[in-house]
């Protein structure tokens, strides 16, 4: 992100930069000129000076030498010196002035120190510039560093006659000319400074007024600026109601009349937008306060939404849906409520890809129970169902949930479901009592209703004693019935519940059952009024004395009058006329007889229903104690046969059946994972030509005939090479070997292989054979043949 | 060439009707049938299918945990859950990865619940193409 900075500050800034950038090159640019100009110009003056020098110099030695002709010639010493002396005395210039002959002894050494000219000594002078000075033949200069400053010394020969009779020698000092030059540098840095001075000050004086111009005018450029941000600030925010004031007549101006024009634009353009939305709110406000359902909606977080349909609070019995949470709308206990968040996470994934249909079935709640009112039991069924909303792109971005009562059509569906229990029960109760013997039945009814009776009596005398004892001790009553009063009710109620519920007399049996449950509550520490407790077991008896009457009125129609059903004949007597009549069926030849006598020796059959009664019951305890469901079906179970025609086979039914409830029908919950009904044991009897033959048939799973080969193996009892060579019937076959059982887990009942092995045993010591015949998934079917005297074998 | 896919349930009944059902009327390829969680995991490594079927409820592992190591070691890995368990347990499942779900009993003589089964492979594998 940008640092913000404002016009006004970058104008400022940028100007006094601009102001010292330019002060700072034109100061640069005069010290350079006016050094070059200071340097050139004390050149120009060295060179002239010099000029000058050179000029006075050469002149000095010229006249001298031509002066001094006369003055050598006459060895005039004190003319000389003179002349010397006073030239060095009068002018600053000359640093010294020499004559010397041509021995190079000095007749004249006059100085600035030496003024009078006499020399030091009258020794030869011996130094380069005197022998330079010696070797001249006409006048001439040369320059050489002397003490303080560069010294130029003019010589010319004094000739006479063209003799050389000495040299006249003039040192001139360049000194005047260096501080000269000197003195004019100093001049040009003066200048120099004085101009810097002048520049700085006017260069500040400058950048104050450069500044207070430019925070002026740009403060009056960027006002309007600063008023357009703000009011574009504002309506950024959605305040569409800001107006842009036109400032300036500027480019800012123009600009602010543009976006005076878009905000209006965009404002006409927002109102007609919540025109329309307003519009659409109120379409479907009316259909959610039209909707017969509970309609509301869920953000893909859980959240719930304000609107939703006007019946949504009476379904949902909540005060505001829109203040709830879907944990409270929907009851979700505390798992449910993650799970229903899951769920959402899930659509929201998978939306696109799946089916609606299927994602909305995994959702947690489809059925809801709500009590109607808060202190009653009567409850509201909801069925809730799921519906995606999605917005233009397609993503979804909530969910519709609608919440349908369906109380009414549940009660009715409850009620006919009760109608259908008891008109089933009327069914079963007439097929039962049609299918018990007569002097049975009437046996049950006789014992049920004086057990009725009893229980009457003890519980009429019960509320006597509960109405006595309140009436004498109205604060303190309570009354106890012991324990061996409730137990000898409990008693007498249970057998009338199993008998009852035996012969299929259900609606006698589940009152029997409810007043079992009421005396329960009897055992409990006084909780509620004892009174109210037996005043319902004793309407539970009005309605069994009903159903016994209803039993009773059914037999009667079955079996016609009382007098024509029950026949009781002691086996005794039977055992005796079929004693008789087997003595007159050698002798009789008349077929009315022996019609007669087969009558008489048939009294004592009995129908198959009851010769496997008790295989019945052992398969039925067998299923509790395994907790599978089945039916045990006799086929033809009416057909009558003689009352020991089973006899001998004990073994191999009890093997068989039991083998086929534990390992043939499957748990419930396999059963109904694969769609199953109640599992379904089918027997079925007959007897030709001397050979009983009984087949034992289960719906259940079937044997797996591969896996008992294997187990064989396993345990060695064939190879593996003759295994494969097997037949169907044979691999079957290897299932009478012995110790061999495809149960998961060996129960007290079966699976530890043996139980095939007694049958297939049992059976060989009969003579007889057996058959299994079974299918993967649909079921067994074991078929025993045997004949009826043991003694002769099957063929 | 058709799409291979591995089917595991501990009901060999089941697992015998769910193979005729995918390649009598699907086309696809049985690569391998097993019957507990171990198995399938097992099963997929050697085939790699293009999909793997599972119970929920099964001896020695369960299908959901199978579901989770298959996808562990193969995250793209088509998973497809056919289970009597309803609720919680198959969204679990779906939350974790598996691509569909077919709903126990096996209706196969239902042409609704061929339908949808139809739909649901097809949804498994229209959300990557090939």
């Amino acid at each position: 992100m940008q640092r913000f900075v404002s016009i006004r500050t970058k104008l400022v800034f940028n100007t006094m930069l601009l102001i010292t950038a330019t002060f700072v090159m034109l100061l640069s640019v005069i010290i350079v000129s006016n050094i070059v100009t200071v340097n050139r110009n004390s050149e120009k003056s060295k060179k002239s000076i010099r000029a000058s020098l050179l000029a006075k110099g050469k002149i000095l030695a010229k006249n001298n030498s031509m002066a001094m002709r006369g003055m050598a010639e006459d060895n005039s010493f004190t003319a000389i010196r003179d002349l010397v002396s006073s030239t060095v005395a009068d002018d600053n210039d000359v640093a010294y002035g020499i004559y010397m002959d041509r021995q190079f002894i000095p007749w004249v050494y006059a100085s600035l120190n030496n003024p009078k000219g006499v020399p030091r000594s009258s020794q030869p002078l011996d130094d380069p510039i005197t022998r330079w000075a010696g070797s001249l033949v006409r006048p001439s200069f040369k320059e050489y560093a002397g003490g303080e400053s560069d010294i130029i010394e003019f010589a010319a020969p004094v000739v006479v006659d063209d003799e050389i009779l000495g040299y006249i020698r003039y040192g001139i000092s360049t000194n005047s000319m260096e501080r000269s030059i000197l003195e004019a540098q100093a001049d040009g840095r003066a200048t120099l400074k004085l101009l810097i001075l002048i520049f700085l000050s006017t260069g500040v004086f400058s950048l104050i007024v450069g500044y207070t111009v430019v925070r002026k005018l740009s403060a009056r450029i960027t006002s309007p600026i600063g008023s357009l941000v703000t009011s574009t600030k504002s309506i950024a925010g959605g305040d569409y109601d800001i107006v842009i004031n036109q400032e300036s007549n500027d480019e800012i101006g123009d600009l602010a009349g543009h976006f005076e024009t878009m905000r209006s634009t965009v404002k006409q353009y927002t109102d007609h937008l919540q025109d329309l939305i307003d519009e659409k709110m109120q379409q479907v406000n009316d259909i959610l306060n039209n909707i017969d359902q509970g309609l509301f909606t869920v953000n893909l977080d859980g959240t719930v939404n304000k609107e939703y349909s006007a019946r949504a609070n009476t379904i949902l019995k909540v005060s505001d849906v829109a203040r709830c949470s879907v944990r409270e709308l929907l009851r979700l206990d505390l798992k449910q409520g993650a799970a229903f968040l899951l769920w959402l996470d899930l659509v929201r994934k998978l939306h696109k890809q799946q089916r609606w249909v299927k994602l909305e079935r995994l959702a947690p709640v489809h059925q809801i129970e709500l009590f109607t009112a808060p202190d009653t039991l009567e409850k509201n069924y909801l069925t809730v169902s799921y519906q995606p909303i999605c917005d233009k792109r397609g993503d979804l971005v909530k969910i519709m949930v609608l919440a349908l009562d369906e109380t009414e059509k549940r009660m009715k569906d409850l009620q006919m479901a009760d109608e259908r229990m008891r008109h089933e029960s009327e069914v079963k109760a007439i097929l039962s009592i049609a299918n018990t013997p007569a002097d049975e039945i009437v046996e049950f009814t006789e014992d049920t209703s004086s057990r009725l009776h009893g229980l009457r009596a003890e519980i009429v005398n019960h509320l006597y004693c509960v109405r006595r004892q309140r009436d004498t001790h109205p604060a303190t009553a309570v009354y106890a019935i012991t324990k061996e009063h409730v137990d000898r009710l409990y008693r007498d109620l249970h057998t009338i519940k199993g008998t009852s519920g035996s012969y299929g007399f259900d609606m006698l049996s589940y009152f029997a059952h409810q007043a079992e449950d009421l005396l329960e509550k009897l055992r409990e520490p006084v909780q509620e009024r004892r009174d109210n407790i037996l005043h319902d077991i004793n309407g539970l008896l009005d309605c069994m004395d009903q159903s016994i009457n209803d039993i009773h009125t059914k037999i009667r129609l079955i079996f016609g009058k009382d007098e024509e059903i029950a026949v009781r004949i002691p086996e005794a007597r039977i055992n005796g006329i079929i004693e008789l009549c087997k003595g007159i069926e050698t002798k009789a030849d008349d077929p009315e007889v022996k019609m007669l006598v087969r009558e008489c020796v048939m009294l004592s059959w009995k129908p198959l229903k009851s010769l496997f009664g008790k295989y019945q019951r052992l398969a039925l305890k067998t299923a509790r104690k395994v907790k599978k469901n089945i039916n045990f079906i006799v086929n033809n179970e009416t057909a009558i046969f003689p009352h020991d025609v089973l006899d001998g086979l004990d073994d191999v039914l009890v093997h068989v059946i039991r083998n086929a409830v534990d390992h043939g029908i499957e748990e419930p919950e396999v059963r109904e994972e694969l769609g199953k009904s109640v599992g379904r044991i089918q027997v079925s009897f007959e007897c030709r030509d001397g050979i009983r033959i009984i087949s034992v048939a289960d719906d259940g799973r079937g044997i797996d005939t591969e896996q008992v080969v294997e187990r064989s193996i396993e345990k060695n009892s064939i190879s593996r090479g003759r295994a494969e060579r097997l037949t169907q019937e044979e691999k079957t076959a290897l299932l009478f070997k012995g110790g061999i059982s495809t149960a998961a887990k060996v129960t007290d009942i079966s699976g530890r292989g043996m139980g095939m092995r007694i049958v297939y045993d049992r059976i060989v010591e009969l003579k007889g054979t057996i058959a299994v015949d079974s299918h993967l998934g649909k079921g067994t079917t074991v078929t025993v043949s045997v004949p009826v005297n043991k003694e002769k074998p099957l063929s | 060439m058709g799409r291979t896919v591995v089917i595991v349930d501990d009901s060999k009944y089941l697992v015998k009707q769910v193979v005729d059902f995918f390649e009598g009327y699907l086309g696809f390829t049985v690569c391998a049938t097993g019957h507990d969680g171990n198995e399938a995991i097992a099963l997929y490594r050697a085939h790699r299918p293009d999909l793997i079927t599972l119970d929920i409820t099964m001896p020695n592992k369960t299908g959901a945990a199978a579901m989770k190591e298959i996808l562990r070691e193969f995250p793209d890995a088509h998973i497809l859950m056919i289970s009597a368990v309803r609720g919680e347990a198959m969204l679990e499942c779906m939350n974790g990865g598996a691509k569909g779900y077919i709903e126990k009993p096996l209706k196969f003589n239902d042409p609704a619940f061929i339908d949808d089964f139809k739909e649901t492979i097809r949804e498994i594998f229209r959300e990557s193409p090939g």
